[in-house]
């Protein structure tokens, strides 16, 4: 069972299609990233599961339960876009008013004031908190009530580094002490790619690619050459089999781990090809993700 | 239910709850004691035993404080508690709790229900200790009567809270909702005056005027028309805030 499951998710904001045919899984205890840029339907999907938004086509469901069911709201907790609280209450009063909508007894507001560094911050009015702390208050009101499911709507949006870190630290914290599954979106490949085991890249409403983390930066040992024969080089290294392509800077990208490349060099200066420059592939992860989403095809 | 209109007390920040309206009542008061001394043609004829021009004005202004500017102060506590919500994005917290929509809406007109409802018994206490420092003569009957007028002028006030609840929803701005409602009210005074028969959403609490009057008995039409808008609009905002997306 998957502790959230969409299939064939559709919404329709009048003529704009947000959702297409949305299909989405995520195991428990999975840091799950969800990565698209600004419009491509991340919002949208996180506001479905979190009841926001009532009218889509399709299915949701939390650990098997539908969407609809009673208490299903139980298993979730969530940031959605930027926290909002009661900018005239305090800290804690923003917290106890949350926690009794939720029917959670008061101990449990200074466990998480505690957990996320809060309770210097008790008495001071939400309005007057800085970003990041706001941040944490409401990552404070997801954990209130104890959610099997946290869903995280770009949390990092508008911090500073080191608040940026911080966040980091708390997520990956929430997964590896509490086993939480972690739903994350943001537009950020960087980010994504150090918090989340998994990844999806939704794209106009459809997610384009669901890959492992891990696999996908294996798959960022990749080499950029100069040549004074491009095509010549790629046919040399299709003929041993090494996956290339030429890239649009007129340069051949070459998918390779570090003790093979040299190897290859080998072998296409034995071929007479010049070697003009060759250098890592700094941007690996960012073009896949642009390529993905620009429609290209892809040469992994 | 007690616990949620009790969050909705807590959200204002427990005693601001009752400032704005009480300045809105007093303010008001000061207002139409102003426009009576200077305007003695529009003070109402009233069944009770007031003598004299000044004590009949504070007694008049009193009562007509309540029916003028109440639905207004309704109109911006309504704004300030739904549209707030709505414009700070605070209901996304509260709706991903799974608390059901509905109750949600229920406690927010509870709450608004039962604010108004004290300042109600804040001027009927006004009324009654201005009444026996000028010696006016009450008597058991004359106090049922007054408990009566303000039980009827209550339900008068509170048919509002569905409709100005609905256009909050769909408007989503509490300035543009202050600002259509002071328009529809004063004009729907205005047009009152002139077409004293014409039937208009924000005048009805003007209609409850007539009960203090004993030649001007409040008409069923009236009555029918605001038991309509009451049902109409709850449906209308229960139908929006429970199946809309609230983003």
């Amino acid at each position: 069972m998957y502790a959230l499951e969409m299939v064939n998710v559709t919404k329709n904001y009048g003529k704009f299609k947000a959702l297409d045919n949305l299909n989405l899984k995520v195991k428990k205890g999975q840091i799950y990233g969800f990565l698209g840029k600004n419009g491509a339907g991340k919002t949208t999907t996180l506001k479905i599961i979190t009841g926001l938004i009532k009218n889509y086509q399709g299915s949701v469901k939390i650990f098997g339960e539908d969407l609809n069911s009673k208490n299903i709201f139980k298993y979730t907790g969530s940031l959605v876009e930027t926290p909002s609280f009661y900018s005239n209450l305090t800290v804690l009063e923003n917290l106890f008013l949350l926690s009794q909508y939720k029917n959670v007894e008061k101990s449990k507001i200074h466990k998480v004031m505690s957990y996320f560094d809060l309770k210097k911050y008790s008495k001071v009015k939400f309005s007057n908190l800085s970003l990041g702390n706001k941040q944490r208050v409401g990552l404070a009101n997801c954990l209130l009530h104890d959610p099997e499911i946290i869903i995280l709507d770009e949390p990092t949006n508008g911090l500073d580094p080191e608040g940026i870190n911080e966040i980091r630290n708390f997520i990956k914290k929430l997964s590896k002490d509490f086993g939480k599954t972690i739903l994350i979106s943001s537009h950020l490949l960087s980010e994504i790619q150090q918090i989340a085991d998994f990844l999806s890249i939704i794209h106009d409403g459809q997610i384009k690619e669901e890959i492992e983390t891990q696999k996908l930066i294996s798959k960022s040992n990749s080499y950029l050459l100069k040549t004074n024969d491009l095509h010549k080089t790629s046919s040399i290294l299709n003929d041993i089999k090494i996956k290339n392509f030429i890239s649009e800077n007129k340069k051949i990208s070459v998918n390779s781990d570090e003790e093979s490349i040299s190897n290859i060099i080998k072998i296409l200066i034995e071929k007479n090809i010049k070697i003009y420059e060759f250098f890592k592939e700094e941007n690996y992860l960012e073009n896949h993700f642009l390529k993905i989403i620009r429609n290209n095809s892809i040469d992994l | 239910m007690v616990k949620l209109v009790f969050l909705e007390y807590f959200k204002n920040n427990k005693i601001k709850n009752f400032i704005l309206p009480l300045i809105v009542i007093n303010f008001s008061f000061f207002i139409t004691l102003m426009m009576l001394i200077f305007i003695p043609e529009i003070a109402v004829e009233t069944h009770y035993n007031i003598e004299g021009n000044f004590k009949r004005f504070v007694f008049n202004a009193l009562q007509m404080s309540l029916y003028l500017f109440s639905p207004l102060m309704l109109v911006i506590m309504t704004t300030s508690n739904l549209g707030k919500e709505f414009n700070e994005k605070t209901f996304r917290n509260i709706l991903t709790t799974g608390v059901c929509r509905t109750r949600i809406l229920i406690s927010k007109f509870l709450y608004l229900s039962l604010i108004v409802l004290i300042c109600f018994i804040f001027n009927f206490v006004m009324t009654i200790i201005i009444s026996l420092f000028n010696n006016f003569e009450f008597n058991l009957n004359d106090l049922i009567n007054v408990i009566q007028t303000y039980m009827i002028s209550y339900l008068f006030i509170i048919y509002l809270i569905p409709l100005i609840m609905f256009f909050t929803m769909i408007i989503k701005n509490n300035a543009t909702i202050i600002v259509i409602s002071f328009i529809t009210l004063l004009g729907g005074t205005l047009l009152k005056t002139v077409k004293p028969n014409i039937i208009l959403p924000f005048s009805f609490s003007m209609d409850a005027l007539n009960l203090l009057t004993e030649d001007m008995p409040i008409s069923n039409l009236t009555l029918i028309m605001c038991l309509l808008y009451f049902i109409s609009f709850s449906i209308a905002s229960y139908y929006y805030f429970k199946k809309q997306d609230l983003t």
